[in-house]
């Protein structure tokens, strides 16, 4: 660990300006970012000063829109033109049959699609009935609107099964020229977005909450730990994130006429807020690691992911539409799991209370466990012994739990 | 201006002791060509701007940044040209002007900047009452009004023409609604206190997790300071991909793809770290898959713990 940050020195308003104006060279660049890196309150800084140049100037805002795309996984795309002048007229009549081929050919194969379908859709009614149960569309997530740019970079990453939910569209860039506007929701994505959120959000067993520790001993500090969060300049910007209330010791001495008028039933307390940056961080840590998980390329019903865990070489993962399916060799071939409860399944995780590894297991490599670990191996350590390894949450907020993924029961608090 | 004869301060009055305009020579040290030739392009006789005070500004601009070379370095005659070119003086001299108490100056700088600065408060507060507060507050202080050891002090001082004064202008009101709000976000009325919270005790993580949380923080200490930026304006503040291409000046797509790559890049190397530290791959893949509430990491903290340079904002107050 190197040594701490000195987070009450910052750049100073002419460094932050030449960021935002670009205008920086790539050592105080970098200098600047490392700072912005570790400082929640320039990054606001910088992330306002931007937001009103683009209101005072939109013109700025059409010279950002059009920022060149960095073609740094395919640079052959920023070649120069090779063909002369004379020779473009030449190829419209070819563009033009070109074209006419294409669509003859999309024409066929999306018959051909169609007619499969129909044949799919046939012989889907055997698995509904064993258990799989599908849901309505009505039930799938809308998929966000992507800003119309009319750039291959951004239909490709618009196409890309990625998980960066939160500005995977991001307002068009119509609805940025103004601030005050409140911003429409965003749509929710049927990625692992959902997931991670669920994930931090989710309803977990009294012990493992407190396990957690997300709130540091009061004792420690002597002081109150509550962060208040309504005030006026950020009810009227819903733009604002959280970390508004992150940080400690990076603002200036609060000025005491300031506080002349509140009531003495209204006395105001300085916060440590530690607790709420801990609890900031440790969430935006777990999102980080969710998405740094590999996930599968699709699974049997067509669907991605939103959802995955493995343990003891058992992986488990939910779709979009609610459906559990298990894997034994790594995701290279999957199963459907027979639903045992009821409504979608949103979330699948692992429990790791130390009791539940089985004797044996090593330390550090779990790949090492005994054979007896497998599903009725043994009675010291069968699923049925042990405690349960997975659980899931429907979305009626019940928790199933289970020992091996296969048989599911539902948990009682 | 209305605002500056209500609290009963002239722009006439000097921020700081300056010498009468035109009342010595030209400071030695600037050609008295160039200080001409610059004094044209910044049009300093609207704001009735000496020749020897322009010097003096040109003068005491260039030794507080040694004409843009390391300092030590005795500065040439023909950097002092290639320095102020490379600066934006027109704003720089309006700046110091006014930070001297040019009154024409003052007049100049209202006229010009009044209505952009109140856009830009309103624009950084969301609120059309908390922006012309912000944007009043901030007049105040760019007049002079604040002291520090019985002096006055203007912020326009602290403005070097680096970028333009209205992006500077802009970055100071952020900074000083960021600073205000940073402010009254940690205090709360006592009758909402409902007692300390009741704490566990500490559990030790498993050695799994201990292993996965050293092979992240090795790998998050390894990146590079706009892959740091990155992930912190992503996933500490929740921006979107816009809004971070708005800032690094490219396009969303490419801060998409970067986000993308960044990512691969982190697994890919912390599988390495799980599997140097003595995991086989399957074990490492496993151990990446552990719940991420488990995990004892900050990413904040992580992300300052390789901060090492610091900076001296050159506060205006």
């Amino acid at each position: 660990m190197n040594s701490p940050p000195q987070l009450d020195l910052h750049p100073d308003a002419d460094s932050i300006n030449a960021l935002v104006e670009q205008l920086l060279t790539e050592p105080e660049r970098s200098q600047i970012l490392t700072h912005l890196a570790g400082c929640s309150r320039c990054r606001e800084v910088v992330f306002a000063a931007k937001q009103a140049l683009f209101v005072m100037e939109p013109e700025a805002l059409v010279a950002a829109a059009a920022a060149p795309v960095q073609m740094v996984a395919s640079p052959a795309a920023v070649r120069p033109r090779s063909v002369p002048g004379a020779w473009r007229v030449a190829l419209i009549p070819a563009a033009a049959l070109a074209a006419a081929i294409a669509i003859s050919v999309f024409a066929y194969f999306a018959h051909t699609r169609q007619a499969s379908e129909l044949a799919k859709n046939g012989s889907q009614a055997a698995p509904q009935a064993a258990g799989i149960r599908q849901q309505p569309a009505a039930h799938e997530k809308p998929i966000p609107a992507k800003p119309a740019v009319a750039s291959n970079e951004t239909k490709q990453a618009a196409s890309k099964p990625h998980s960066f939910g939160r500005g995977d569209g991001g307002p068009a860039l119509s609805q940025v020229v103004h601030p005050n506007q409140p911003v429409p929701p965003r749509a929710p994505i049927p990625s692992l977005t959902t997931d991670k959120n669920a994930i931090m959000s989710a309803p977990r067993p009294l012990e493992q909450q407190l396990s957690a520790a997300q709130f540091k001993p009061a004792q420690q500090t002597g002081t109150p730990h509550r962060v208040s969060g309504t005030a006026a300049g950020v009810a009227a910007n819903p733009d604002k994130p959280q970390t508004q209330v992150e940080g400690a010791a990076q603002s200036n001495t609060p000025n005491p006429t300031e506080f002349d008028t509140a009531s003495i039933s209204q006395l105001q307390v300085e916060s440590a807020s530690q607790n709420n940056s801990s609890l900031i961080g440790r969430r935006a840590m777990g999102k980080m690691v969710a998405d740094l998980k590999e996930q599968p390329s699709m699974l049997p019903s067509g669907l991605r992911a939103t959802s995955i865990v493995t343990a003891q070489h058992r992986t488990l993962a939910v779709d979009s539409l609610g459906a559990l399916f298990l894997s034994t060799d790594a995701g290279l071939h999957w199963d459907s799991v027979l639903q045992q409860w009821e409504g979608r399944a949103l979330v699948v995780r692992t429990l790791t209370i130390p009791q539940v590894k089985p004797p044996g297991v090593g330390a550090f490599d779990s790949a090492q466990a005994p054979k007896s670990s497998a599903p009725g191996a043994g009675t010291a350590t069968s699923p049925s012994a042990i405690s349960p390894l997975f659980e899931i949450v429907t979305e009626s907020n019940h928790v199933w739990v289970s020992a091996d993924g296969e048989i599911w029961k539902q948990k009682t608090f | 201006m209305a605002y500056l004869q209500v609290v009963g301060t002239l722009p006439s009055q000097s921020v700081e002791p300056s010498p009468q305009a035109g009342a010595s020579a030209a400071p030695s040290g600037i050609d008295p060509t160039l200080v001409e030739m610059l004094s044209e392009e910044c049009n300093v006789d609207l704001y009735g701007l000496g020749r020897a005070e322009f010097a003096q500004v040109l003068l005491a601009v260039g030794t507080a940044q040694n004409f843009g070379l390391p300092a030590g370095t005795a500065a040439p005659a023909q950097q002092h040209a290639v320095f102020f070119r490379s600066l934006r003086l027109a704003d720089l001299v309006l700046a110091q002007a006014c930070a001297r108490g040019n009154a024409r100056a003052w007049e100049y700088f209202v006229a010009i900047y009044q209505q952009p600065l109140l856009r830009a408060a309103i624009a950084i507060t969301g609120s059309d009452t908390l922006g012309r507060d912000l944007a009043g507050s901030l007049y105040a202080e760019l007049y002079g009004l604040n002291t520090r050891d019985e002096a006055r002090r203007c912020p326009l001082e602290s403005y070097r023409g680096r970028g333009s004064l209205i992006g500077w202008l802009r970055t100071t009101l952020a900074q000083r609604h960021v600073d205000y709000h940073r402010r009254i976000h940690r205090e709360q009325p006592l009758e909402d206190y409902d007692g300390p919270v009741l704490v566990p005790d500490p559990v030790k993580p498993g050695a799994e997790l201990t292993v996965l949380g050293k092979a992240i923080q090795e790998t998050l200490a390894a990146c590079e300071p706009e892959e740091r930026f990155l992930l912190a304006s992503y996933y500490l503040d929740g921006r979107t991909l816009l809004r971070i291409a708005e800032v690094l000046g490219v396009h969303e797509a490419t801060v998409s793809r970067k986000l993308h790559r960044l990512l691969d890049n982190l697994r890919n190397q912390v599988l390495a770290n799980l599997q140097s530290a003595g995991l086989s791959r399957r074990a490492a893949e496993e151990a990446l898959g552990a719940d991420p509430r488990d995990l004892d990491l900050n990413l904040k903290k992580l992300l300052q713990s390789s901060q090492t340079d610091t900076f001296q904002e050159k506060a205006a107050l």
